[in-house]
């Protein structure tokens, strides 16, 4: 099947077998930033923004992307860049692996909560799962980050 | 992974989906798709109910109406639910994983799914929700959940009655994201009390027993709730699972539901 989405601003069309889920789309053309986790809604390492909210692409049909934006964290690479460096300062960084997914998740709480308080930002956070940091440098950074004006 | 769909079907309207569900009897509908890969590896025919335009929530005096395909998040977001039976629908939809996953997650998916680990069927039951199909009468949750096979048709709307009651919620559970071990909701109406088990780990039952051992108490003793706590734990015979064995649950339920009632009567 033939579909369209606006993928990171440009429209690109792709040709998906109808069970086809959204990760593989994605990495099938080369945007390897869209992590395979558990691929089954529980780790939230592939996650995307499908019209500007986040879901896990494991388990989105790529058939429901059609006529949709969608985007990865190449699509906000100059907020990511400022988020990564808060990580830095904080020493959050440590695999990297659920990165990409933490900073569209992070983006998207940033578009609709700019001032989430410390309790909101672990709730919004909660699907998102870091396997080495242990989330306090990571949370102390996206405070920093959210402060931080545009 | 790619799962095995044979015909995907995107149908423009209610007639056109129920004309393919009756057509074809293996297919299944999509809801939001969130448990698609814990259930089917393999779908003969899936007919998408995402275009369909069945989400958004409408208020009446007496209820509030719930497209099938609201996701949780829409629910969660609507300033509907923080006061309505203290807010224990809106609770015991913020219990269900992350946010990512209540922005694909929708209530009728969660409903026709029939899930054991369901967090939002219990509030349900104990809320006498009405499910609204496109061809077959309306049913009550509890007769829904009664049935042997669900009804092969298209869920439209849930219908919550705005009851002013005292509610409670209560999920048990580890981390955030884990099933529930098991989940308690109860509400106390002017009428008497509904007390719901979920995550048995069957699906979510109303606990008649418990709540006819509590019918003309409006302010029952400590010794009624302990007994109705140990009522319910016997008459919803929770089994074990990877997650918790059936002595377990069974203190579980007494625990939450003797807890829940002393919640709901202290005001």
């Amino acid at each position: 099947m033939k579909i369209t989405m606006i993928l990171n601003g440009n429209p690109k069309t792709f040709d998906v077998a109808c069970g086809e889920m959204l990760l593989d789309t994605l990495r099938n053309h080369g945007l390897l930033s869209v992590r395979r986790g558990c691929e089954s809604t529980s780790c939230g390492i592939c996650t995307v923004l499908l019209d500007g909210k986040p879901v896990p692409s494991c388990s989105v049909l790529s058939v429901r992307a059609d006529g949709r934006t969608v985007t990865t964290v190449e699509g906000i690479r100059e907020e990511a860049e400022k988020l990564s460096r808060h990580f830095g300062e904080e020493g959050a960084d440590q695999c990297g692996f659920c990165n990409p997914s933490l900073a569209l998740a992070v983006y998207a709480l940033k578009q609709t909560n700019p001032k989430a308080t410390p309790q909101e930002i672990e709730t919004w956070l909660v699907g998102n799962l870091c396997r080495c940091s242990g989330y306090q440098s990571q949370h102390a950074a996206i405070q920093a980050y959210l402060k931080e004006k545009s | 992974m790619t799962m095995n769909i044979g015909t995907y079907l995107k149908p423009a309207s209610l007639d056109e989906a129920y004309a393919a569900l009756q057509l074809e009897p293996k297919a299944k509908l999509l809801g939001g798709g969130a448990w698609l890969k814990l259930v089917d590896a393999d779908l003969p025919a899936a007919i998408d109910l995402a275009f369909l335009r069945l989400s958004g929530i409408k208020e009446t005096v007496e209820e509030v109406r719930i497209g099938a395909m609201t996701t949780l998040s829409e629910i969660e977001a609507s300033p509907l639910f923080s006061g309505l039976y203290n807010g224990i629908f809106r609770q015991a939809i913020h219990s269900v994983m992350g946010p990512s996953v209540r922005n694909i997650a929708t209530l009728g998916g969660s409903i026709m799914g029939r899930f054991g680990f369901s967090d939002l069927l219990p509030v349900l039951l104990v809320l006498d929700a009405r499910l609204k199909f496109f061809k077959h009468p309306e049913l009550s949750i509890g007769e829904f959940m009664e049935m042997k096979t669900p009804p092969r048709d298209i869920l439209t709307q849930v219908i919550l009655p705005k009851h002013k009651a005292q509610g409670y919620f209560h999920k048990v559970t580890r981390t955030a994201l884990d099933f529930a071990l098991v989940n308690v909701a109860i509400l106390r109406l002017d009428s008497g009390y509904r007390i719901a088990v979920g995550s048995r780990p069957g699906a979510a039952m109303l606990c008649q027993k418990a709540m006819n051992h509590l019918a003309f108490r409006p302010l029952p003793d400590e010794k009624t709730m302990v007994e109705a706590g140990a009522i319910a734990a016997e008459e919803c015979r929770p089994g074990s699972n990877q997650r918790a064995s059936a002595d377990y649950r069974k203190q579980l339920i007494e625990t939450y539901v003797e807890r829940g009632l002393r919640e709901v009567t202290r005001s």
